[in-house]
């Protein structure tokens, strides 16, 4: 009898609660709270039994648990995706690997998407780490790039770095999408995007003086300028260009 | 009848009656943990595997009611309790009841944690079919660490297998490149190209077409980074399907096997010291199972959750 007073008083309390506005959310995050130092040292158990025991999936959804309980650790955001996308258990032929690459590489994008509201001043790492997961892992699945929308690896990484340079202006997140410039320009070109390419070049020279070191601006000025009047169908030494390897993917297209 | 009304049946309704609530609560309470938790980016097979806490809750709780209660209604399981003597006369044996009282107990918690594990499996999203795992063993060395290298494994019995799950652990790499390896099997290879390692316990699984395995050959291609085979790492993937209710029923059974050890615990201390210290010893006992991985239900969990067959 007293355990089903117990119950029917429970029973009622939550329903109550139920009823609160957003009560989904508030009940998770109370929960959340109340559950991490209990919580947390069994969940760095699980997560160690995934990668003794279990594949990168488990590994990725232990993760996932242990940073709801610890929301705005973004390292900890960024590390297990990495982890997760660049980790193939599965072998298969070349397509095989690509495709189950993509499919990770959406849900990691989606799952770093999710943790910005809880980064606060450290989004802007967390957008960094975002911008490079793709050409990474481009890079370790060779299939990879071409299964990725128009622009590629390149065009993911300069929506992050803008992203980043839109909430948090400054001198770095300027300089690290003006240096990226390249290798967008390098894969817009290849995806027989021309006008845009140019475009993006001809932007670049008129935002290199911001960078903080004048010599580097100028010099890098000067190389974006000749890459541009190459493309644009002028007479332009090239010399300099292709002894940069910053200027590297724009090299195919400019011989 | 007579079972029934000695100490086996007295102690397993008690366990019934006192043990169930408790469980049951807590299998509520996992469930709603568990959709509070659910990683919501992870394939059903990889979220039921990061479940295993929640799985692990209600039987863990099923389990020390049990104990508990059993230790407690049985007068001769600790010193100084009261009808010690009375059921001394009437109880003949060595072990005084305390035999029927612990298969009591276990029987009570088979009751109770069976259908908590079929239902919390299907809840979670355990996989709907699991395979049987075999590991295969290598006599000698267990190091592949130059081009020519080879390993032989060789299985108990012949296995249908249609899946290979490597898990070696990487040395200190001797150069740039990462180390490949061809997978054969009575001289036939497995897969169409070598399979490249890079990373220590790196999981890798090969889809191979069904056919009967005796032995596997692991020779290394070529490669910087020596690799060491360690016990269970490498798994062959029979192609016998069983379903998930099953597995949750031999977890069921299994589970009771943390209750004789910590009953028996209990009972062999129980002979010397009082009620708390007995208490004591069991929740110890099913703590260090349950909780701390000691012992094999840990593992039972784990497999239950990633599709493997648990026997």
């Amino acid at each position: 009898m007293p355990y089903l007073r117990a119950t029917i008083t429970l029973a009622m309390f939550s329903g109550a609660a139920s009823m609160l506005p957003q009560p989904a959310e508030r009940l998770q995050g109370f929960a959340s709270w109340f559950a991490r130092p209990a919580r947390l040292p069994f969940a760095w158990q699980g997560l160690n039994a995934a990668y003794q025991g279990g594949d990168a999936g488990e590994a990725f959804a232990r993760g996932q648990q242990i940073l709801d309980l610890a929301p705005s650790w973004t390292i900890g955001h960024a590390a297990f995706a990495y982890r997760y996308v660049l980790t193939q258990d599965t072998r298969g032929s070349a397509a095989e690997q690509a495709e189950q690459a993509q499919r990770r590489l959406i849900v990691a994008m989606a799952w770093l998407e999710g943790a910005r509201q809880h980064a606060g001043d450290r989004e802007a790492e967390l957008l960094h780490s975002a911008a490079f997961l793709a050409p990474i892992a481009c890079r370790q699945f060779p299939g990879l790039e071409a299964r990725l929308p128009a622009g590629g690896a390149p065009a993911i990484s300069d929506r992050y770095f803008a992203e980043a340079e839109r909430l948090f202006p400054g001198p770095v997140t300027r300089e690290q999408r003006l240096f990226h410039v390249p290798t967008l320009a390098g894969a817009l070109l290849s995806a027989g995007q021309r006008r845009q390419a140019v475009d993006l070049l001809k932007a670049a020279i008129a935002t290199a003086s911001e960078a903080r070191d004048q010599k580097l601006a100028r010099e890098w000025r000067d190389r974006v300028d000749e890459v541009v009047r190459a493309l644009s169908g002028e007479a332009a030494p090239l010399e300099a260009v292709f002894d940069d390897r910053r200027f590297e993917p724009l090299w195919p297209h400019l011989r | 009848m007579r079972a029934w009304r000695g100490p086996f049946g007295v102690t397993m309704r008690q366990c019934l009656r006192e043990a169930s609530l408790p469980a049951v609560l807590a299998t509520v309470a996992a469930a709603l943990c568990h959709w509070l938790d659910d990683p919501t980016l992870a394939e059903d097979t990889n979220s039921a595997a990061a479940a295993t806490p929640w799985l692990t809750l209600p039987l863990f709780v099923a389990a020390v009611g049990c104990c508990y209660v059993a230790a407690r209604t049985w007068p001769t399981f600790s010193r100084r309790r009261g009808g010690a003597d009375t059921v001394r006369r009437v109880v003949r044996g060595p072990l005084g009841g305390r035999g029927a009282v612990a298969l009591g107990a276990t029987a009570a918690q088979l009751v109770i944690c069976l259908p908590i594990a079929l239902a919390l499996s299907a809840w979670v999203g355990v996989p709907p079919i699991a395979k049987r795992h075999h590991r295969a063993a290598c006599d000698g060395s267990k190091i592949l660490d130059r081009a020519g290298a080879s390993l032989r494994f060789d299985l108990s019995s012949p296995v249908h297998a249609d899946a290979i799950q490597l898990r070696p652990r990487a040395s200190l790499p001797m150069g740039p490149r990462s180390t490949r390896v061809e997978v054969t099997s009575e001289g036939s290879p497995l897969t169409t190209e070598p399979v490249e390692v890079e990373a220590s316990l790196e999981l890798i699984r090969l889809k191979i077409a069904a056919r009967e395995l005796t032995e596997l050959t692991l020779t290394q291609v070529d490669g910087d980074i020596p690799l060491i085979f360690q016990p269970g790492s490498v798994v062959i993937v029979g192609t016998d399907e069983s379903p998930r209710w099953g597995n949750a029923a031999l977890l069921a059974l299994f589970s009771c096997g943390t209750s004789i050890l910590a009953l028996t615990l209990g009972a062999l201390l129980g002979l010397g010291a009082g009620w708390p210290t007995v208490a004591s010893s069991i929740g110890v006992a099913q703590f260090i199972q349950w909780i701390s991985g000691v012992g094999p239900i840990d593992e039972a969990i784990l497999a239950l959750a990633r599709g493997q067959w648990l026997l």
